[in-house]
Order: C-alpha cells, then structure tokens, then sequence
C-alpha cells in the first residue's frame, strides 16, 4: 500500500518540479533557478510536516522525495565550474543549502 | 514514480542516514553521465532520464531534515555534514560528466 503512496506522490512531485522548470525556462531562460526554488518551497514543507509530527510517506517520500532534488542542482554547479564560474557556482550552491536549511528550521519551528 | 520508488527501495535496504549519501551521491553521477551519454537523443529521453528519473531519485528535503538533525546534535557535525554531502554530490556528478565524456569521444 505504501508502495502506491510513494510511487503516485513521487509522480505528483515530479510533474509539479517539472512545471516550475517550464515556468523559469519561458520567462528567465534558466532552469536553475526552478532548481533553488523547489528545493527551498520542498524544505519548508518537509519542515512543516515533521515539525507537526505527520510522517505521511505519500507527502514526505512521495512527493517531497522527488518534487525537491540533489542530482540537478550538483549538476548545475558543475557546470557553472566547467564554463569557471567559480562564484556563479558556489553561490548557486550556497543559496540553496542556507535557503533550503533555513526554511526547514522556521517550518519545523511553527508547526 | 520509479525514482521514487528507487529510493525507497535504498531507505529499505540501506539502514539509517547511510542511505541518502548512497542517494545523493549514486543520482548525480549517474545524471552527470546520462547528460553527456545522452546528448543527440530525443528530448523526451533525456527529459524522463534526468528530469524525471534521476531528478526524483535524488532529494533535497530528506537532505535538509537531516542537516537539521546533524546540526541539533552538535555545530561541528552539521557544518561537516552539509559541507560533506554537498562536495560528495559535485564530485559526484564531474565524475559522471568526464566518464561519460570519455565515452562519447570514442
């Protein structure tokens, strides 16, 4: 049963990323910027639920687990440091760490 | 949906925090890769490979919740933690790129 839950948040999750991707390629050219921005919206919400105790595998490895992502965003720094944009790249980074951590605590903390 | 279910499959079979390293580190690779292995493919294969599968395998939120977690427990290790996941996962995903460079020159 889990199983189900975990597969129909994790499409869900990734549907809903991919749209924030069409979003930021149409109107800024940059598909990065949809990158920081679920991840940072992904951790607040992650932070919500386990600051109010629900553990709901459909929200939280389902949807959650795959609307947020590690693999793009490293991928992206990379690719920043290959073209030497050494700033470009750390930055990038560093928005998301300190965004993504910073909206879990103030989550986790209000609910 | 199968990324998903991949990684629940590692949270299963990895025990504790282990398994979002293994996560993290296996997805960028295999991103870094999949990019360059599948440049010249259809967009829609490249979109459902690394948007879809390897961008759900991976994550950010379990990332956050345990930095949180390494952090509560002591400064030093949350700093280590953050630092270290985030380096592994570049590294991870250059890796991937340059194997899969190698490959495509060929």
């Amino acid at each position: 049963m889990s199983l189900i839950e975990i597969a129909l948040g994790g499409f869900l999750g990734a549907m809903a990323r991919y749209l924030f991707y069409l979003v930021a390629e149409s109107r800024w050219r940059q598909p990065k910027i949809a990158t920081l921005f679920v991840n940072i919206l992904g951790s607040f919400v992650i932070g919500a639920f386990v600051g109010s105790g629900n553990l709901s595998v459909f929200w939280l490895t389902g949807f959650l687990g795959a609307f947020t992502t590690f693999s793009t965003m490293s991928l992206d720094a990379v690719k920043d440091f290959e073209d030497g944009k050494w700033l470009a790249g750390i930055s990038y980074l560093a928005a998301n760490l300190v965004g993504g951590l910073g909206l879990f605590a103030v989550a986790y903390m209000i609910f | 949906m199968a990324g998903s279910l991949l990684r629940a499959w590692i949270y299963a079979a990895v025990p504790g925090t282990v398994s979002l390293w293994v996560i993290n580190i296996i997805g960028s690779f295999l991103i870094g890769f999949a990019v360059m292995k599948l440049s010249g493919k259809s967009a829609e294969l490249r979109l459902f490979i690394s948007t879809g599968l390897l961008g759900s395998f991976t994550t950010f939120s379990a990332f956050s919740n345990d930095w949180f977690r390494a952090l509560e427990s002591s400064a030093a290790a949350g700093i280590v933690y953050g630092f270290a996941m985030t380096a592994a996962a570049v590294a991870a995903a250059a890796a991937g790129l340059w194997l899969g460079r190698k490959g495509v020159k060929e």
